[in-house]
């Protein structure tokens, strides 16, 4: 006789939430939830209201700075590379290899707000600015709202490297650095949609 | 270093750059959405390692992102 409880190995609620929670815990993926929403509203007024004003929107889409906005995309999904990589090796034990890939998604960061900072007085010297019209009230909002979020990824990222160089996350206690990760692939996520459809469309 | 991130990061690339191309020359605007859907995915299941999670999870994110581009689609 056999026995039937010995073929199947009794997991605990701990083990089942363990295996359902995502990476960086539940409350962040909150946030990234209601930010990915948040942008799509914004970007759905912004496409109906092209559609109420079609030569309004083309004649500020010439405007815009297509290379500018490509690069960035260029800089952000590295930057997004770098972060993948330090999480890697912060899991192998190796924290001076991972801070080193961390401070390069911070430079990522940075380079990205200069050139969207460069972007933005371009557009300002054009006389383009917040509240002109429909266009570059919407442009200035959606991208000056990821600009900020950009802006805090890079302060949170700099915060948990001056963390982990201070040995304070060990290898068995790095959810916050993972957080802090799905945080700034956030700011890529945001982009992704941002970029072709105010950009390229 | 993982080959598999580094790999990833090349796809995101050459997506972005075949993105960027298929927007200059004034493509139809299903094939520019399609770029951003799958470098969307990739970024979610590679780099936010939802791979490692339950597949509820990659499938909420799928629909909320994905329904946004559908959504602009229809309003392009």
């Amino acid at each position: 006789m056999t026995d039937s409880t010995s073929s199947s190995t009794p997991t605990s609620p701990d083990d089942d939430w363990a295996r359902f929670e995502p990476p960086g815990g539940i409350l962040v993926w909150i946030i990234v939830f209601l930010e990915i929403i948040t942008f799509g509203a914004g970007l759905g007024v912004f496409l109906y209201q092209r559609d109420a004003e079609p030569a309004l929107f083309a004649q500020g889409r010439e405007l815009l700075n297509q290379p500018i906005a490509f690069a960035n995309t260029l800089i952000l999904l590295t930057g997004g590379w770098f972060m993948a990589c330090g999480l890697e090796e912060l899991r192998r034990g190796r924290s001076p290899l991972a801070i080193r890939w961390i401070v390069g998604a911070i430079v990522t960061g940075l380079a990205f707000l200069l050139l969207k900072s460069i972007e933005y007085t371009e557009k300002i010297q054009h006389g383009a600015t917040f509240g002109d019209d429909a266009f570059f009230t919407l442009y200035f909002a959606l991208t000056g709202f990821h600009f900020i979020h950009v802006l805090v990824a890079v302060m949170i990222l700099a915060y948990l490297a001056l963390q982990l160089k201070r040995g304070r996350f060990g290898q068995d206690r790095f959810q916050d650095v993972e957080a802090g990760g799905i945080f700034w692939h956030l700011c890529d996520l945001i982009w992704l949609l941002l970029f072709p459809i105010l950009y390229l469309l | 270093m993982t080959r598999r991130n580094l790999i990833i990061w090349i796809l995101l690339i050459a997506l972005t750059t075949l993105g960027f191309v298929l927007g200059e020359q004034g493509s139809v605007p299903i094939a520019i959405l399609a770029v951003a859907a799958a470098k969307g995915l990739l970024v979610a299941r590679q780099f936010m390692e939802l791979r490692n999670a339950a597949v509820v999870w990659t499938f909420a994110l799928a629909t909320v992102f994905g329904g946004i581009l559908v959504i602009a689609l229809f309003l392009a």
